[in-house]
């Protein structure tokens, strides 16, 4: 018997003799991952232009040319499904392809900002009972759904203070369904509040459509505007 | 549990630590820019032409005579009304035709002509340019007549029916003394519907004639006013424009 409890001592000895600081055995796995945050984007794709064109000889009131080109990609006049025909300058008053005899009367326009994300409009010499649209492609290519919650445009002063004007009720702004063209086909309005999917395509159209009303003649005022979108689940 | 409890926490705090006021993503367009509207503008041009001549500063009596046929007075042939045979010159200044064009500043509106000393039977043709001066091309749409006082004065055509405002090329007679005699006709001239760019001017005219009107006690200068409006239109409205009415 005494033999056994000298064992287990000496057992119990080297046992302890193991180690100092006898501690529990343990395991470790890594986990190692990537968060990426997706994006509220929107891309301005390109802009186009409505260029009236009165025919000079005509006598017939209704004698006038409506040149309303989608130029895409700045590759020159790009007629929505038409080819630009060869010798074509892109600029107005050049008039359209096969015209001649037309003198330039009015024009709408759309084109880039110095800022980013911004855009020029330019309607010069409205007149009652043809609409002057001035137009862009919007791209959403923003990985998160957005609604539009701004969509405002307003004539301002040299302050940007917002002013009152004859004109301010003639001018809208309409948002449509589109593709990569700026085709619009059969238009689908696009409501303030509807959501935007990334690639989505927008058209935007800023319209000056007068009515016959004399104390519009002659008016000039300088216009301010904001479209904002906000990702989906913050607007109510 | 300690443990995962804690840990919970920590997970809790970090993103607590993330930012403050937490607010939704956004992007945002601009749109700046500028609106003008055009104009419908329209300039009555000087000189107003007369075959009468220009000389007009005699208030007394006629104007005297001078060597050559300018400024001598033409008369209708036919002292009656309508503009029937070619007008013949005569060999005295009687009547004078004056206007104050050169007074009135551009835009000019209105100007006055003024038919001085004048007979029945007297004469003139009256011709002025009409000047786009705004930025949308205009036609001439109709003219109206007025009274001095700016109402509408009642001409009749050669049938007798009443006229108030001519879209084209007609005759129209005047009872300007009101006492149901004719007084004057004239027959309006050209350019009706012609487009009109701006910056460029056309001409109009008519010719006006002095009818034998016996009511009249012409032993006193007598003075007679009308008014004949123009009216100009866009040009892709034309013909939409509704008349004044009656």
């Amino acid at each position: 018997m005494k033999k056994i409890g000298l064992l287990c001592l000496a057992l119990v000895l080297a046992l302890g003799a193991l180690g100092v600081g006898y501690a529990a055995w343990t395991d470790t796995v890594t986990i190692t991952g990537t968060v990426n945050t997706g994006t509220v984007d929107i891309e301005i794709i390109d802009y186009s232009n409505t260029w009236i064109w009165k025919v000079l000889p005509a006598t017939n009131a209704d004698e006038i040319v409506i040149d309303k080109f989608w130029d895409i990609g700045g590759d020159g006049r790009t007629p929505v499904g038409m080819t630009v025909p060869a010798g074509v300058v892109d600029a107005f008053p050049n008039p359209p392809p096969g015209t001649v005899g037309v003198d330039p009367v009015a024009y709408a326009n759309s084109s880039a900002g110095k800022a980013d994300d911004s855009i020029v409009i330019d309607i010069d010499n409205a007149f009652p009972l043809q609409a002057l649209t001035a137009d862009f492609l919007l791209h959403y290519a923003g990985t998160i759904p957005v609604k539009v919650t701004v969509s405002d445009l307003g004539f301002v002063d040299n302050t940007d203070t917002p002013i009152d004007t004859d004109i301010a009720s003639y001018v809208t702004i309409n948002y449509y369904d589109s593709d990569i063209t700026g085709y619009k086909g059969t238009p689908i309005e696009v409501a303030i509040g509807d959501q935007w999917h990334y690639c989505d395509y927008i058209l935007v159209e800023i319209t000056v459509d007068l009515a016959q009303v004399d104390n519009l003649q002659g008016q000039s005022g300088t216009i301010n505007g904001t479209i904002t979108v906000k990702q989906w689940n913050e607007v109510p | 549990m300690k443990k995962i409890g804690l840990l919970c926490l920590a997970i809790v705090l970090a993103l607590g630590s993330l930012g403050v006021g937490y607010a939704a993503w956004t992007d945002t367009i601009t749109i700046t820019g500028s609106v003008t509207t055009g104009e419908v503008c329209m300039d009555i041009q000087c000189p107003i032409g007369s075959v009468d001549g220009p000389l007009s500063y005699l208030t007394t009596g006629y104007e005297p005579a001078i060597p050559a046929i300018y400024g001598q007075d033409w008369n209708a042939t036919v002292i009656g009304p309508g503009f029937h045979l070619n007008p013949v010159q005569r060999t005295k200044n009687v009547g004078w035709v004056t206007n104050d064009c050169a007074q009135v500043p551009s835009p000019r509106k209105e100007v006055t002509v003024t038919l001085h000393n004048v007979y029945p039977s007297y004469w003139d043709h009256l011709s002025l340019g009409i000047h786009n001066c705004g930025t949308i091309p205009l036609r001439l749409e109709y003219v109206t007549f007025l009274d001095a006082n700016d109402n509408l004065l009642i001409g009749y055509d050669e049938t007798g029916a009443p006229v108030t405002t001519i879209k084209q090329n007609t005759y129209v007679k005047f009872d300007l003394s009101n006492n149901g005699i004719f007084d004057v006709e004239i027959y309006w001239g050209d350019n009706w519907a012609v487009q009109i760019e701006p910056s460029d001017s056309w001409d109009i005219s008519f010719w006006i004639h002095v009818l034998q009107d016996e009511g009249i006690d012409f032993s006193t200068p007598q003075n007679f006013t009308f008014k004949a409006a123009i009216t100009g239109v866009q040009w892709n409205e034309y013909g939409t424009v509704p008349l004044p009415p009656h």
